[in-house]
């Protein structure tokens, strides 16, 4: 996937579970829960989310690399 | 001989005065089941699909859609059917007292949603002079905002628009006026959580304890069960916790159920409703019924559930009117943004709050060493007219023991 791709899929997994937040509002390399104050739940179903809409996969051990915005990208891009 | 029974506006919680019929999904004539969802309300906690509790037909519908009225009016009648005297009895005892609703309750595995009930007329869309098959509601306002239901495609019977099929639409559409808007929504909803509180804050004697309690086996325990698990079978810490209270209620029923009428009545069954916090501002506080009887796995499969409804995740999924009422106990849970300890104030007519505080890295002391281990306080508000500080003290002690063999939950 091109990176604005990539981009995209994670701001509208994001939006599932916090509809308000655009990409401007986050900096790719603060912990995104705090950036878009996620909880755990909010975090686990924006994963499902980007699992869905990218196909790929995402097990318990790859969830570390989903805290910043620019460590998803990089994780998405290589997988 | 057949029996006419009311199909009332719920109250769902202490604090709700009045509700919007928004549209009904049966119409006269149509048989209707004991959990069936009759109707679609506007409440001060969001729109609310309401359940039937009675099997019948429906006899009548009095309130037409769009139409606010008060907690306990006759929105419509049915004729019962085939129902046993047991039944009948425990559901006028239910009415006389509308904020006790055990009957009501639901287990969070059933699928409610019947196949929707041919509840629509056919009707000749101006727009486009094509036959579209629409429910009242929709209707009204695809005449008023000038919609085109022939481009929609319909998910009642007979493939018919209903609500939930131009929600969607009707928000995007940003010069459409919705229901309610969202600082309208907020407004109601603060204040029926400034009424409740208030009241229970004047009425109930509540008193505090809280305890430390180690966490580390449940994290192990956690983290071996959710090893290579995707995000939608991922299981969080909030599914042991409330599996972990249902059990200690059992053996400490004092802290279960309703102070009515100046006595307790302790609850045959253990309904905990969970605070859920809306990005849009305020709660809503919807319960899991009989977590005793579920499984880990399937307590947070109900948790999952409940808070992707609560916040509308998926438009047009929406909380049931029996998840709204019924609860035994509540919790809240801080999460890991919260703080350290959380004492919530009593939902009448409930006798007690359990706040879960966020998990902390601490020094444990182990025999003569010292571990760094997770715990997090666990924090109790209990009514004191029903409730003793030893009995309370003995409740913490005994879920803390729970918490340390999660396997055994």
């Amino acid at each position: 996937m091109i990176i604005n791709e990539i981009e995209r899929q994670i701001i509208k997994a994001l939006q599932e579970v916090a509809p308000e937040i655009k990409k401007d509002d986050i900096d790719g390399d603060e912990d995104i829960r705090e950036e878009c104050d996620l909880d755990s739940m909010d975090f686990i179903n924006y994963l499902a989310a980007l699992q869905r809409s990218t196909g790929i996969k995402i097990s318990e051990g790859d969830y570390s690399n989903f805290y910043t915005f620019n460590n998803a990208k990089a994780f998405i891009k290589l997988n | 001989m057949t029996k006419s029974i009311d199909i009332i506006m719920p109250s769902l919680g202490a604090d709700m005065t009045e509700g919007m019929l928004v549209e009904w999904l049966i119409k006269v004539g149509d048989k209707v089941q004991h959990g069936d969802i009759v109707a679609v309300l506007e409440t001060q906690k969001g729109a609310i699909d309401m359940e039937v509790y009675d099997d019948g037909i429906i006899r009548e519908l009095l309130v037409q859609p769009l139409e606010t009225v008060p907690v306990g009016t006759v929105l419509g009648r049915l004729n019962e059917t085939g129902l046993v005297q047991k039944a009948l009895n425990q559901n006028a005892q239910i009415r006389n007292n509308k904020n006790v609703d055990e009957l009501n309750v639901t287990s969070v595995n059933k699928n409610l949603y019947q196949t929707p009930v041919n509840h629509t007329k056919t009707v000749v869309n101006k727009s486009s002079d094509v036959t579209v098959n629409a429910s009242p509601i929709v209707r009204k306002i695809a005449n008023d905002q000038l919609l085109d239901l022939s481009i929609i495609k319909g998910s009642g019977f007979n493939d018919a628009v209903i609500l939930k099929d131009i929600e969607a639409l009707l928000n995007q559409a940003t010069s459409k006026k919705p229901i309610y808007t969202r600082d309208e929504k907020l407004v109601s909803m603060r204040s029926a959580i400034a009424t409740t509180m208030s009241q229970s804050n004047r009425e109930i004697p509540h008193f505090y304890l809280s305890l430390d309690i180690p966490i580390n086996n449940a994290q192990q325990w956690l983290q071996k069960t959710n090893q290579n698990k995707a995000p939608q079978t991922y299981t969080l810490l909030i599914a042991i916790l409330l599996k972990a209270v249902a059990m200690t209620l059992k053996k400490y029923p004092e802290l279960n159920g309703f102070y009515l009428n100046e006595r307790f009545e302790s609850s045959n069954k253990i309904n905990i409703a969970n605070v859920i916090s809306l990005r849009t501002g305020g709660v809503v506080v919807p319960l899991i019924a009989n977590i005793d009887q579920l499984t880990v796995l399937e307590t947070m499969q109900a948790v999952r559930d409940i808070t992707m409804r609560s916040r509308s995740i998926n438009r047009g999924d929406r909380l049931r009117s029996s998840e709204l009422s019924g609860a035994t106990i509540t919790t809240t849970n801080m999460g890991q943004i919260g703080a350290d300890c959380v004492f919530g104030i009593i939902y009448p007519p409930q006798v007690a709050i359990i706040g879960f505080g966020k998990v902390k890295k601490v020094a444990q002391v182990c025999g003569e060493q010292i571990n760094i281990g997770e715990q997090l306080t666990i924090c109790l508000s209990a009514d004191h007219r029903v409730i003793d500080g030893m009995l309370a003290a003995k409740f913490l002690n005994s879920l803390a023991k729970k918490l340390q063999k999660p396997e055994q939950l």
